[in-house]
């Protein structure tokens, strides 16, 4: 057997594997996903360990000045495995605190105009009259439900008066509306990754389509040991 | 009369792996016997072909591939007919990888294309480059968007430094960069590079991303941030059907359209169960 028939046979076996989860927890399904794990974090530390390389051959390397900073921010990046001391825990916290600073000033100089500006001002750019009666009715509903929803997260008020009341309600069914739409697109993604499966099983191009030929048997031989086990457990007592 | 109440209370407690074995019932049937059932286009995905088929001549382009093999089953045809119609486009293509299975996905998809051949004719570092995977998340897009050539100094392919590409002479940062491709599964994705690419350097830019992402990008759709999106694998068979090159998501439409059949159903049944056996009480 070829290599890559080998490592198809693997895909189709791990593909299972996974899959009899759905049966109950058992080794094959343990052993998928150790494995996964496993050569996840290996995949990641190599890309890693690749991506220095390219940078000291192709930036860091070529001043002594770059130099000394590329091994200086190594030697902060091994401060992270102090993690796992309990004596220098407190030098973990040097890159921690360096990485959660690093990432909340660059997401703070751009967050408010990305994720608040520019959707205020297309909410309020919406037209109602002068377009076709669909799209203006559409452009209305998003507008009330845009204030409704704002007003029911306004909590420096207190919401006592009347108007509150109704206001509130159709906000809470526009929050449902909106969660029952995402967990739609939930449902969408699961299916769509278990075709995704299944396309690889049958070997549909450009999946390999030596994958079909091991599927059955694959599928028969775990089946078989995880049902005959069992059985054989329930005749044992 | 009696027994009825305990149908309801049977069909709230049936076993779920007798869901699970007809879930894979329905999704084998169709491959095994397509049924050819009809794919309507939407507007997202029309806005999303549209953003690549008005792009001028000699534009250079940014595909970066953020997602992991985990997303292989949404985001393959994604980035399959994406590329294909990029390739087809006279624009440069440079790919990038924000997630390190972002890299070997971007791998397979141009070992499947086979962009240096016919129809597409493309040669590699003066029509497209592949620059691999640029570690880091969010401070990588940002580093990207000031410096192409220090954050991804050499290529994926022949690690040779990117100085020596005709394709990298005119991308020195996010500012050369016509439109920004993100083919995406979560974080980092389409919120940082709406931060780090869109407000900086106003870079328009596409989604392509698994359904359960859809509303995440979809207010950026709305504030004109983002100019077309395709959200899971519904919308990769429709941007198939639009550029004319059905593949893996038109094949994948019938199983789609049946699975969420019997999704449909068990809610219902699973309604009617819920006020049944509360009306019976």
């Amino acid at each position: 057997m070829s290599v890559e028939l080998f490592g198809v046979l693997l895909g189709v076996f791990f593909t299972l594997a996974v899959y009899t989860f759905l049966y109950r927890e058992n080794p094959y399904s343990r052993i998928a996903e150790y494995v996964f794990i496993g050569a996840a974090t290996g995949y990641g530390i190599a890309y890693d360990l690749d991506w220095l390389k390219n940078q000291w051959v192709g930036t860091w390397s070529k001043t002594m000045e770059d130099s000394i900073l590329f091994v200086l921010a190594l030697l902060l990046a091994v401060l992270w495995y102090f993690r796992f001391s309990k004596r220098y825990f407190f030098l973990y916290r040097i890159p921690l605190a360096i990485t959660v600073g690093t990432y909340i000033g660059l997401a703070l100089r751009s967050v408010v105009f990305a994720q608040v500006i520019e959707q205020v001002r297309s909410t309020a750019a919406l037209k109602v009259v002068g377009i076709d009666p669909w799209t203006a009715f559409n452009n209305l509903v998003t507008m009330i439900i845009v204030v409704c929803t704002l007003a029911y997260f306004t909590f420096t008020v207190r919401q006592e008066a009347a108007f509150w009341k109704p206001v509130n309600k159709f906000a809470r069914y526009a929050m449902m509306i909106g969660f029952g739409s995402a967990y739609g697109y939930t449902v969408l993604t699961r299916m769509s990754l278990f075709i995704g499966r299944v396309q690889f099983l049958l070997g549909i191009p450009p999946n390999p389509p030596e994958a079909k030929m091991f599927f059955p048997w694959v599928a028969l031989v775990l089946l078989g040991t995880l049902l005959g086990y069992d059985y054989y457990k329930k005749t044992k007592k | 009369m009696a027994t009825a109440p305990r149908i309801w209370e049977k069909l709230e407690t049936i076993d779920a792996r007798i869901i699970y074995l007809i879930l894979w019932i329905v999704i084998l049937w169709p491959f095994i016997y397509p049924i050819g059932l009809p794919v309507s286009i939407g507007s997202y995905s029309l806005a999303y072909a549209k953003a690549i088929d008005d792009l001028p001549a000699g534009s250079i382009v940014v595909v970066s591939f953020d997602f992991s093999l985990g997303g292989l089953g949404e985001l393959y045809p994604i980035a399959i007919a994406t590329l294909h119609h990029l390739f087809t486009k006279p624009v440069k293509i440079v790919i990038i990888a924000i997630w390190s299975d972002g890299a070997i996905v971007a791998d397979m998809v141009l070992k499947d294309l086979k962009p240096d051949q016919p129809p597409y004719n493309r040669k590699y570092g003066e029509d497209w480059i592949f620059l691999g995977y640029a570690p880091g998340g969010e401070t990588a897009m940002a580093a990207l968007g000031k410096d192409f050539w220090s954050t991804l100094p050499t290529d994926y392919y022949y690690k040779k430094h990117v100085s020596t590409y005709p394709i990298m002479q005119n991308l020195r940062s996010a500012n050369d960069v016509t439109l920004l491709v993100s083919l995406e599964t979560g974080t980092p994705g389409a919120d940082e590079w709406v931060r780090q690419w869109y407000v900086p350097y106003k870079v328009p830019m596409i989604v392509g991303c698994i359904g359960v992402m859809a509303p995440t990008v979809a207010p950026y759709l709305a504030g004109g941030q983002v100019k077309g999106m395709l959200p899971g694998l519904r919308a990769a068979a429709e941007y198939e059907l639009i550029i004319g090159r059905k593949g893996l998501g038109v094949a994948s439409a019938d199983a789609l359209s049946t699975s969420h059949m019997v999704f449909v159903i068990f809610v219902i049944l699973g309604n009617i169960s819920y006020f049944m056996r509360r009306r019976s009480k």
